[in-house]
This record gives C-alpha cells, sequence and structure tokens, in this order.
C-alpha cells in the first residue's frame, strides 16, 4: 500500500500548487487571446510563483533543524520523494530564479512581441521537475523529475523559433541532453544490477557492506562504470568540462531570459541532484569519486574563464562564466565528499544563491540593452553606458565586481565560503586553481565595464529602457547582491540548514 | 561476478558478427549478372514513377504525438487496472489525477487545431 505522510499536503505545497498553476496556464493558452490577455497569464505566473516561494520558505521553517520527512513512499514501501533542509533550500533557489525571470520576461516578450501563455508553461513544468530532482531519493524518481525539466527546457531554449540561433542552439542542447538523459539510465540499470536497488539509502549500505569486506577491490567493474556514466550525464547537465560544449551555442541562441534562466535554475538543480547521489548514494566511494570531480572541477574552472576571455558577445561571455561558476560550486562538491561537515554542501547552497542574483542581474543588463533588432548583447552595445544611463552602469558594475568575487559584493562571500570549505577538506590544488582562475575572469568582466566607461557610445543613441518590471527585478538583484555581501549572517544561517537526510 | 556477463558478452559477439557474416555468405554464394532491372529498389511489383522523398505534412507528427497522449495514458492505466484492489481508493484518486492531467493536455491539442486536418 502507498503511503502519504499525514502532512503530505503541506510538505509537498509547493510542488502541486504549482502543477496546479502550470495546467491552469497551458489550458489558457489554448484559447485564442489578444496580447493583453497573454500578458495577463504573464502576471498570473508572476504571482503563482511568488505564491510558491512563500510555501518553499514556509515547508523550510516548518522542519525542525535536521529533520526529514518520507513524504511519499511507493508500493514496495519505498521511500520516492523526501523533504528535508536540502530539498527546500534548493526549491527556493529555484523559483526564486524563475520568479525574477519571469519578471525580465515583460520587456523581452514586449520588444520580440512573442507573448504566448506557453512560455510560462514551460516554465512551470522546468521548475516542478528541478523540484522533484531535489526531493527525490531513488535514482528513477530524480531520473522522471530531470526529465521533466529537460524537455520543457528545450522547448523553452527553442522558444524564438523563427530565429536561425534559437533554434541551432536547442537542437545541438536537444540531441546532447537526449544523449545524456539515455546515458543516466544507462549508468542507473549497472549499478542496480550490481547493487540490486535504485534506492540512495540502499545502495549505500551495499556498498557499505561490499566495502567492509573485500575492501576497495570488491567494488567491481560495473559498479564503478555506472557511477562514472550517471556522472558524465548529470555533468553535462551542469555544463561542467569536458561536457560542456553545447552551452555557448544555446545560450547564445535561446531568449535572453531563457538564457539567464537556464544558467541559473537547470544548473542549481543539477547540484542538488549531483549532491544528493554522491552525498548520500555514493559517500562510501568518496575517495574514488572525488579525484574525478576534482580534475573535472580543475578543467572547468579554467577552460571556463579562459574561454570567457575570447568573447565578443555578452551572452557567450556569459556562458563560459557560468561554466567557470558551475567550477566552482563543484569544489564545494568535493569538499563536502572529503569532509564530515556539512560545510560544503551549505557552501554550495549558498553559493547558488548568490550566482542566481548575480547571473539573473547580469542578463538582466543585456535585456535592458535590448531594442528592436538587436539583441543587446555585443561588447559594443555597452559603449558609454556610463553617460547614457548612469544607474544601471553602477547597477551592472555590481553584478561584474561580484561575478569576480570581490568584497564587498556577495559573490566574494560565496567564493570565500567554498574556500573555506575547501581548505577545510584538505583540497589545496583546488584551492589554488580557485584562486588563480577568479583572478585571470576579473580580465573579462572588466572588459565590460572598459566599455562602458571608457568608450564613447555611438551618436544619437536613444537611452535604453528597462521597463517597470524589468526595472524591479534589477533593483532586486542589486540590493540583494550588495545586502548578502555586506551583512551575509543570515543567508549563510539559511544555507547551513541545507542538511541531507541520510548524511 | 563479471564471470555473470559472459553471456552477454557471447550475444553481443554473436550480434556483431551475425550481420558481416551473412552478407559476407551471399556475396559468396550469389549469381552476379547486374542490368537495369536487377538494380531497382523494387525486382517485381508496381512499376516505380516518383522519387521517394517528398514532403510530409506536419499534421502527422501532432497525430503521433496525440497518440502518444492516449497510448501512454493505456501503458498506465493497465498495471492499475490489474492491482487495482491492492491500491484500493489511493490508487484511484491518483489515476483521476492522472488522467485529468492528461485530459488537459488532449484538451490544450484539441484547441488548438492539432486535430483539424484540413487548414
Amino acid at each position: 500500500m502507498p503511503v502519504l505522510h499525514p502532512e503530505f499536503w503541506r510538505l509537498l505545497s509547493p510542488e502541486w500548487v504549482l502543477v496546479c498553476f502550470g495546467t491552469l496556464f497551458l489550458l489558457l493558452s489554448a484559447l485564442p487571446a489578444t496580447r493583453g490577455a497573454k500578458r495577463a497569464i504573464g502576471v498570473m505566473a508572476l504571482f503563482g510563483f511568488a505564491v510558491v516561494l512563500v510555501l518553499c520558505a514556509q515547508t523550510l521553517a516548518a522542519l525542525s533543524p535536521g529533520m526529514h520527512v518520507a513524504a511519499l513512499t511507493g508500493l514496495d514501501g519505498q521511500i520516492g520523494l523526501t523533504v528535508d533542509g536540502f530539498s527546500q533550500v534548493f526549491k527556493f533557489i529555484f523559483v526564486l530564479g524563475a520568479l525574477l525571470t519571469v519578471l525580465m520576461s515583460f520587456k523581452y516578450l514586449d520588444v520580440e512581441k512573442a507573448w504566448t501563455g506557453e512560455y510560462f508553461t514551460f516554465l512551470t513544468f522546468a521548475v516542478f521537475g528541478m523540484m522533484v530532482m531535489a526531493s527525490g531519493v531513488d535514482l528513477l524518481t530524480l531520473w522522471v523529475g530531470l526529465e521533466t525539466m529537460a524537455l520543457s527546457v528545450y522547448v523553452l531554449a527553442a522558444y524564438m523559433r523563427r530565429q536561425e540561433p534559437s533554434v541551432e542552439g536547442a537542437t545541438k542542447y536537444f540531441l546532447l541532453g537526449a544523449f545524456s538523459s539515455g546515458l543516466y539510465l544507462y549508468g542507473t540499470s549497472l549499478i542496480y544490477g550490481a547493487t540490486g536497488t535504485v534506492q540512495l539509502g540502499a545502495i549505500r549500505l551495499a556498498l557499505m557492506d561490499r566495502l567492509a569486506h573485500g575492501g576497495p577491490a570488491a567494488v567491481g567493474f560495473p559498479l564503478a562504470a555506472g557511477l562514472v556514466i550517471l556522472s558524465v550525464s548529470l555533468l553535462f547537465k551542469a555544463a561542467l568540462v569536458p561536457f560542456h560544449w553545447w552551452t555557448p551555442d544555446a545560450y547564445e541562441g535561446a531568449a535572453t531570459p531563457i538564457t539567464a534562466f537556464m544558467s541559473v535554475a537547470p544548473k542549481a538543480a543539477a547540484f542538488a541532484m549531483l549532491l544528493r547521489i554522491f552525498v548520500v548514494g555514493f559517500l562510501p566511494l568518496a575517495p574514488m569519486w572525488t579525484g574525478l570531480l576534482s580534475l573535472v572541477a580543475v578543467l572547468t574552472m579554467a577552460w571556463g574563464n579562459i574561454a570567457a576571455m575570447l568573447q565578443n558577445n555578452v551572452k557567450r561571455m556569459l556562458a563560459y562564466s557560468s561554466i567557470a561558476h558551475a567550477g566552482y560550486a563543484l569544489v564545494g562538491l568535493v569538499a563536502a565528499g572529503r569532509s564530515q561537515s556539512n560545510q560544503g554542501i551549505a557552501a554550495v547552497a549558498f553559493y547558488l544563491l548568490v550566482y542566481a542574483f548575480m547571473n539573473l542581474g547580469a542578463f538582466g543588463l543585456v535585456l535592458y540593452l535590448q531594442r528592436e533588432g538587436s539583441a543587446g548583447d555585443q561588447m559594443d552595445d555597452f559603449d558609454g553606458l556610463i553617460q547614457r544611463s548612469p544607474l544601471m552602469a553602477v547597477l551592472m558594475i555590481f553584478f561584474l565586481l561580484s561575478l569576480g568575487g570581490i568584497p564587498p559584493m556577495a559573490g566574494f562571500l560565496g567564493k570565500l565560503m567554498i574556500f573555506y570549505s575547501a581548505l577545510d577538506a584538505r583540497l589545496y590544488l583546488l584551492v589554488v586553481v580557485l584562486a588563480v582562475t577568479s583572478v585571470i575572469s576579473l580580465y573579462y568582466y572588466f572588459r565590460v565595464v572598459y566599455h562602458m566607461f571608457l568608450k564613447e557610445g555611438a551618436p544619437n543613441l536613444p537611452a535604453p529602457s528597462a521597463g517597470r518590471p524589468l526595472g524591479w527585478s534589477l533593483a532586486l538583484c542589486g540590493v540583494a547582491v550588495l545586502a548578502i555581501g555586506l551583512y551575509g549572517q543570515p543567508f549563510l544561517h539559511w544555507a547551513s540548514q541545507a542538511v541531507l537526510l541520510g548524511r | 561476478m563479471l564471470s555473470s556477463y559472459l553471456p552477454i558478452g557471447i550475444f553481443l559477439g554473436i550480434a556483431v558478427l551475425i550481420v558481416p557474416l551473412t552478407m559476407a555468405l551471399g556475396w559468396l554464394f550469389r549469381p552476379k549478372r547486374y542490368d537495369a532491372v536487377k538494380l531497382q529498389p523494387y525486382e517485381c511489383g508496381v512499376e516505380m514513377h516518383e522519387a521517394p522523398a517528398g514532403k510530409i505534412s506536419v499534421h502527422f507528427y501532432l497525430v503521433a504525438v496525440v497518440f502518444l497522449v492516449f497510448d501512454v495514458e493505456t501503458i498506465f492505466l493497465l498495471p492499475w487496472a490489474v492491482a487495482f484492489d491492492k491500491l484500493g481508493l489511493f490508487g484511484f484518486v491518483e489515476v483521476l489525477v492522472f488522467l485529468a492531467l492528461l485530459f488537459a493536455a488532449y484538451g490544450y491539442a484539441w484547441f488548438k487545431g492539432a486535430l483539424r486536418w484540413e487548414e
């Protein structure tokens, strides 16, 4: 008999409220409607995400520290979904990203005259998939979440379907993504064959048993191969080197608000899944996978930052920069595998929160420069911005400083937490690479500053207009980046609630 | 542990070998007399009169997707129906939710005109 937790409806309220909203948007978008009516769906999406954000915060607050709840148990008595501090903290980040994305979408859809209800439907279901990715505790439930998210995001990436780059980028993303989903299942089947279960907790017990009886040699080839194949597919979703090739094209081609969303929320979801699988399921094998992921982290930080230096398209530059930032977050994951404390996981959660604000802010500035016939994503579009709109130029400096990790911005504190957790786990090589590549990253962030301050803009260029929703979201991101940087204590405390079930 | 995968390995080997093997055997034994009729895609049957690669209406894809909605519905309903007595009220409500979501998608396709053939 399947078992619902007595407080199922309250515990999983973010999920089911979101599904209700998504279905509503789907049905509404089927009706023939004017542009104004479609805009109304956007306003409803804004409301919906705001409600779900509150629900996420509420469910997190209702959990006593370290507590976790098996929210949904399957036929065989095995837990499918769980609600713990970790899942709720990550859900908050996803919904926050989606909320800011919806705010930023208004101007883009106005300028491109591309309002549809489906845009918000897919956004809603993508976030729902991410929530399952954060809450699932067996490999197949996690996969269902992953696919729900991925299919929605493929469609969103191809949203501007009359524009060739959008379709090209989305096709690359889809083909590689479908392939990596297949790899995930292949890895899962090998792990199931070796351990007889897809439950993360049971996998962990099986591994401990095996290591206790035969030592590292008893791990066996199928299990090791399964783990490597599984991680390849997740590294692909988080866009880590050497599985990042789809990223620049997909990010450059997609509609700018969707690019912003893709660089924040699905990445955070992939990290939630990586953390859950590696730190809960495969912790006994930590000596093995930390080595592998350390290598990936070094490659990612180095390649992401070096390739970003060469870009003249700001969206592409931010795409490579987002690869590099995923590398920083991966250092936190490796630290979580190496040390016994919760510091690494909290550092990743905090970093992803900060990253959501600063990266969405930077993409918001691209949207601010967007005008009819130009996406506003060339370096030259930023020329002389300080004269045209000083306030926005200053905001962009906030975001860039934060992305570069300069105090007193939030990005500095985020990097510091990753730094500490890595030091705590004695990952000295990763610490050095993190520091050096952060310095390299300043070069390309300051190139934008150079364009804004020292280059003369084209004469007679009209001052860009933000529109109110975009203005609000930029203001929110700017305030958050500064506030978290200056007074990070409550936010650090919030992130430290990200405790994994069964850790 | 690894030895239990041996039968799979043998099957894999056979599967890989069987294609080149049969092709090589055919090449070895068949008479090789080529002429215009022999080289046609179909040696007997209706005469060819058109190149095969034409445009395919996008409606076929839409119909295929709508078909998928019902197909998936049936696939998931069947195990539920088989275990109906064990699943009880919970399973019943679960299936109703599932059907409602599918019908929402179906309604969407309907209202959008995916089922209208002539435009």
